[in-house]
């Protein structure tokens, strides 16, 4: 910091920005839809080969196996079906917000979460695109601190041109060459 | 930078070699290794797959083996190869497989040294350069004489000082502060005795029980008399089937008592093993930790990167009123290593608690993390550690216990209930969580405590919880992370988290200091 710009005035606590009152923008919608996708056929495709083996014509089954098979694909689709649910529930609520100083992520659907990293303690910033969100046109940006790996932020199911200018936001941020040691 | 060449030898283009008494290093280190193979080979061993070699042939299959460790040992130690520039360290190693390794100054984060006891002769050391990527690249150079392992910590630190220190200050003036050292100043010293007591309580439980052991075949004695009175009244109310289960029980738990005796005479050889000979110093803006009887270690912390203090104490600890103090810094490469040989955590063993105080005041000036007032965890994160803890283990209990003794197993299930309800309400009235205008400090524990006190300034991420009950209560779980790891403070008023979280950020984002 400056020594010329330096001020030291009261700042009334009410006024400072705070995180339970900040304003949020929603991730692409394309993030859900392509998650209930992927769940539907990733699922649908374990029970449908479960039910060509139990149908086929070729193989005799015996006794137990034909049960246990209707249980396994009971089971998967049941799993399924609850994640199927959870994305559709849940996904709509990952929300982000890009401050001047930090980015806040908002998630979670029973367990609700409030992230906030501030830019100074980052140390570096990555986007990542697998096979499908590619095909999604989405990225995921993946923000990390000196915490560790365990405690990185990610914002999933941005829209790849957002994703990039988060990271140039944050590549330019002053701040970010503050802490090299 | 003055390099001194009394132990190594030099090359014509400035490349040198550690002394040759690494070879003794390499060949330890390849006999560690054949040790830890050897286990996968034992059981081939008994099944026999030896009879298939000729006896005649196995002295020369060993011979063999040491030969060829002696000579890859040498290769090792002549293809280790390093050189000084004044910006970093470039290291040529590797036989076959040949690595260079290129390390400026001011990417190591930390020095260390460690003695093993093959070095102890010629008071040589191994020293380890940390640096801040992954564990691969740090560098290990064995066999050094302690001369020039100093000379090398300082030209390091002189280096990243020159590094950080304004572009108009002149070198030529550190040439001064490189005489060597403004020596160590012991800061603490830990005696025989306390190591005995820091084996006696990181053991926990299981000391009370060793030190009765001069009354212990009396105690056997009584227990046997005691439980023969009772034997008729057992058969009595439970059946005849229930006596074995007396005596096996009892037996059991005799024995196990003995086994916790030798236990906790194995931590107290490993405290002192590990800790002999302590010494805590101070040197410049750096603590030093050495220790070990038979492996000395050095490891030293740069003030500056303490991130978070912990003073931990069980229950035997409060007992005695000793603390454990821990320093942690960033953690670096690999995380998961074992607690006293982490080189991201510094500890003083059983220090009292008059000591922790000075010490932990030292690290962090006007810390109150022992007469703070606490702002607890509400009452519902008891009633959820009863719902999703303790009743699945009543649970659990009752069906074992009432399924094997009927009607009696009720006493033992309501027992346990109550043991477990009052664990967890201990765990519950423990928490805490308080700050002034420098620092953040949490409690936890059960019967023991831990105090844990980290500066403001040093948080990297703030994330705060809640479930959806926990939502209608306004109740938050806080989590702060640094840089050392993070640190959460379960059910917390949600106004009271979402106020320090949003201060402790505005400060940092404003003022935006260091954390290194």
């Amino acid at each position: 910091m400056q020594a010329s710009e330096f001020t030291n005035n009261a700042i009334p606590v009410m006024e400072l920005p705070g995180l339970s009152a900040v304003t949020s923008e929603a991730i692409s919608p394309a993030y859900r839809r392509l998650n209930l996708w992927l769940t539907s056929s990733i699922f649908g495709l374990i029970a449908a080969i479960l039910a060509l083996v139990l149908i086929q014509p070729w193989l005799d089954l015996q006794a137990p196996a034909p049960f246990i098979l209707s249980l396994c694909i009971a089971g998967v689709l049941f799993i399924g079906s609850w994640i199927f649910i959870y994305h559709y529930l849940a996904d709509p609520l990952i929300r982000y917000s890009v401050r001047e100083q930090d980015i806040v992520l908002f998630k979670g659907l029973l367990f609700k979460d409030v992230i906030c990293q501030p830019i100074l303690r980052i140390q570096h910033i990555d986007i990542q695109r697998g096979p499908f969100e590619r095909m999604a046109g989405l990225a995921t940006v993946k923000v990390y601190s000196a915490g560790g790996s365990l405690h990185t932020l990610a914002i999933p199911g941005l829209p790849a041109e957002s994703a990039e200018r988060i990271r140039q936001f944050v590549l330019n941020h002053a701040d970010l060459t503050q802490d090299e040691a | 930078m003055t390099a001194p060449t009394d132990t190594t030898t030099s090359n014509t283009d400035g490349w040198q070699r550690v002394s040759p008494w690494s070879v003794l290093h390499y060949l330890f280190e390849q006999l560690k290794q054949s040790v830890s193979i050897a286990i996968y080979i034992i059981p081939a061993v008994v099944l026999g797959a030896h009879n298939n070699i000729p006896d005649a042939l196995m002295p020369f299959l060993f011979l063999g083996l040491g030969v060829s460790f002696v000579i890859s040992g040498i290769l090792k130690y002549w293809f280790f190869q390093f050189t000084i520039s004044p910006t970093g360290i470039a290291i040529r190693s590797g036989v076959l497989d040949r690595t260079y390794t290129d390390l400026p100054f001011e990417r190591i984060q930390n020095v260390k040294f460690d003695q093993p006891f093959y070095f102890r002769f010629h008071d040589m050391l191994v020293v380890t350069l940390d640096t801040a990527g992954s564990a691969k690249q740090e560098a290990r150079f064995a066999g050094v004489s302690r001369d020039y392992a100093e000379t090398l910590k300082h030209t390091v630190l002189q280096a990243r000082k020159r590094q950080h220190a304004d572009v108009t200050a002149d070198s030529d003036t550190q040439t001064d502060s490189t005489q060597p050292e403004t020596a160590d100043r012991v800061i603490n010293r830990r005696s025989i005795k306390d190591l005995i007591l820091h084996g006696i309580t990181n053991n926990r439980v299981w000391i009370l029980l060793g030190a009765s052991a001069p009354f212990y075949e009396q105690g056997t004695d009584w227990v046997i008399t005691q439980m023969t009175a009772l034997r008729p009244h057992i058969e009595q109310w439970f059946g005849s089937e229930a006596v074995t289960f007396w005596y096996v029980g009892v037996m059991t738990a005799l024995v196990a008592f003995g086994l916790l005796i030798i236990m906790a005479l194995l931590s107290v050889g490993g405290s002192i093993l590990m800790f002999y000979g302590y010494t805590l110093s101070k040197r410049d803006d750096k603590y030093i930790r050495r220790s070990g009887l038979i492996n000395r270690q050095e490891v030293s912390m740069k003030h500056s990167r303490i991130q978070v203090f912990r003073m931990q104490q069980d229950w035997l600890d409060r007992l005695l009123k000793r603390v454990n103090l821990y320093f942690e810094q960033n953690v670096t490469g690999n995380q998961y290593q074992p607690e006293m040989k982490a080189a991201n955590k510094l500890l003083v063993p059983s220090v009292t608690v008059a000591e922790a105080d000075v010490l932990a005041e030292d690290v962090f000036k006007g810390q109150r993390a022992r007469s703070m007032q606490y702002a607890g965890a509400h009452i519902r994160y008891f009633w959820r550690l009863m719902l999703i803890v303790v009743t699945p283990l009543t649970t659990g209990v009752a069906a074992i216990t009432i399924g094997i003794l009927g009607s009696f197993g009720v006493l033992l299930t309501l027992a346990f209930l109550g043991c477990a309800s009052f664990v967890a309400r201990a765990c519950w009235k423990r928490w805490g969580l308080a700050h002034d205008s420098d620092y953040i400090y949490l409690r936890k524990g059960a019967f023991g405590v831990d105090y844990w006190c980290f500066p403001r300034n040093k948080l990297q991420q703030v994330a705060l919880r809640q479930n959806i009950f926990m939502q209608k209560r306004q109740l938050v779980s806080l989590e702060m992370v640094l840089a050392s790891g993070r640190l959460a403070m379960p059910y917390l008023n949600q106004d009271y988290a979402y106020a320090l979280a949003d201060e402790t950020l505005a400060t940092i984002e404003q003022h935006k200091p260091g954390w290194m």
